[in-house]
């Protein structure tokens, strides 16, 4: 498992910048809201979060259809499974693999676009703090989601109908945790929902794309 | 940084391609096996058991069904009937434990080198072996650090054939081994073929032309279309 994560890795760095696709994209995309709203300092500080999950969905389903495709088309996942590894660890792998690579420069940035859109600094902290809860339910989504849209290769437009329903409380709870952040702070009530939606997305997804590998194997 | 920690798993250990190392007996039972795809029946009532030391070759016209009924045999996808057994010491087990299989697909990143995909496979197997040492039984040291994009198709098959070495495994299910090989490549393969059943292995050949191996006999299942 941890050889499949740090070939991932590997794989990314190799890739020419391939797997940038996410976070350019999340840039882009907040620099179209500020140029769309008019750069208005009152309205980005209103909408600010919003454009910021906005980009952090969008970002994300961008890079489902790419989690297991090349891996099921060029053999490597029926080699991986005859190597005595399971299926369910795979998607493990691919989970952690995802949130490193994906979910994770995006991260690092969320304080400097949240600086660029003028926001409080307790808002960016609720921003940070409430995406941080979230990835693991991104994430178990997103491998559910390329799991089952593997055979159809990548940009299919399946994978974001399959996945959307999944990603639209994890919206709306990490938007409400960034406006409850400034009045309760951490002890605010979304905070834990945020937390156990990623627990339901790991209990739920993992297994799923676990099994929706082995169909695909056959 | 990252390719040294990639190579790690290369360096420790000189020499332990255990190819004289005997193997777990083992065995594969199948009987009564129907299998189809697409909806369309290929192969009904087969009955077959592979024992050590045995070398199987499967034969027949394109689209028969022996690319299938491999993937059948390494528990890849399952059949529509019959009963499909491994044994590992006269135990039952998974196929996994038991089986390598070298299928159509190489399974390479263009973008790793033929030690780094080796490493990988070597780390996922946890095996520890010398990942040079490897490269040279398949004659592919001069390109080692060549990354696997760049390889012809005949050496991509030597490299998934280090694999199948490399996973140590008994019972060696190769489709086409020889598609795409220069004559060397074709000596190599069952010079290695025939090392590894001397040694208590078993092999399970699809081609369309019978393996001849010097000093081996080979069983023959030829799939035929129902007239």
């Amino acid at each position: 498992m941890g050889a499949l994560i740090k070939r991932d890795i590997l794989l990314a760095w190799r890739s020419g910048g391939a797997w940038l696709l996410g976070v350019i994209f999340f840039l882009m995309f907040i620099t179209f809201c500020v140029i769309a709203a008019g750069g208005e300092a009152p309205q980005l500080d209103a909408y600010g979060p919003a454009y910021i999950w906005l980009a952090l969905l969008f970002a994300t389903l961008l890079s489902f259809g790419a989690i297991f495709s090349d891996d099921l088309s060029d053999g490597t996942l029926e080699q991986l499974v005859l190597s005595g590894l399971t299926s369910f660890s795979v998607t493990v792998a691919k989970w952690i693999a995802f949130m490193i690579l994906t979910i994770g420069p995006v991260f690092i940035l969320l304080p400097v676009v949240g600086v660029m859109l003028g926001l409080s600094v307790p808002r960016i902290s609720g921003q940070a703090l409430s995406v941080l809860l979230a990835t693991p339910a991104l994430a178990a989504y997103g491998v559910m989601a390329g799991a089952l849209m593997a055979r159809r290769g990548k940009g299919g437009f399946l994978i974001i109908l399959v996945s959307a329903p999944f990603l639209i409380p994890v919206l709306i709870f990490g938007l409400a945790a960034v406006d409850s952040y400034t009045r309760f702070g951490i002890s605010a009530y979304e905070f834990r929902a945020l937390g156990g939606l990623s627990l339901i997305a790991m209990a739920i997804g993992l297994p799923a794309a676990s099994a929706a590998l082995t169909a695909n194997l056959e | 940084m990252l390719k040294t920690r990639m190579d790690k798993t290369a360096s420790p250990r000189p020499e332990t391609l255990n190819v004289s190392r005997a193997l777990a007996t083992f065995g594969l039972d199948v009987s009564d096996l129907a299998l189809s795809r697409g909806g369309h029946r290929l192969i009904s009532g087969l009955t077959l058991t592979v024992a050590p030391g045995e070398l199987l070759w499967v034969g027949g016209d394109n689209g028969i069904g022996k690319s299938s009924l491999l993937r059948v045999i390494c528990g890849l996808s399952r059949p529509d009937e019959g009963y499909l057994g491994w044994t590992q010491n006269s135990v039952p087990c998974a196929a996994t434990e038991v089986i390598a299989y070298q299928g159509h697909l190489d399974a390479f990143k263009p973008n790793l080198t033929s030690r780094e995909a080796l490493s990988f496979w070597a780390d996922v197997m946890d095996k520890d072996i010398d990942v040079t040492h490897l490269l040279e039984t398949v004659g592919l040291k001069s390109r080692a650090d060549v990354p696997c994009g760049h390889l012809s198709a005949g050496q991509k098959r030597r490299l998934s054939l280090a694999r199948i070495i490399l996973s140590a495994k008994p019972l060696w299910i190769m489709d086409e081994p020889t598609a795409a090989m220069d004559a060397d490549g074709v000596a190599l393969i069952h010079g290695l073929i025939g090392a590894h059943i001397a040694r208590g292995g078993s092999a399970i050949i699809a081609s369309h032309q019978s393996p001849v191996i010097a000093g081996l006999r080979t069983r023959q299942l030829v799939l035929e279309a129902a007239s």
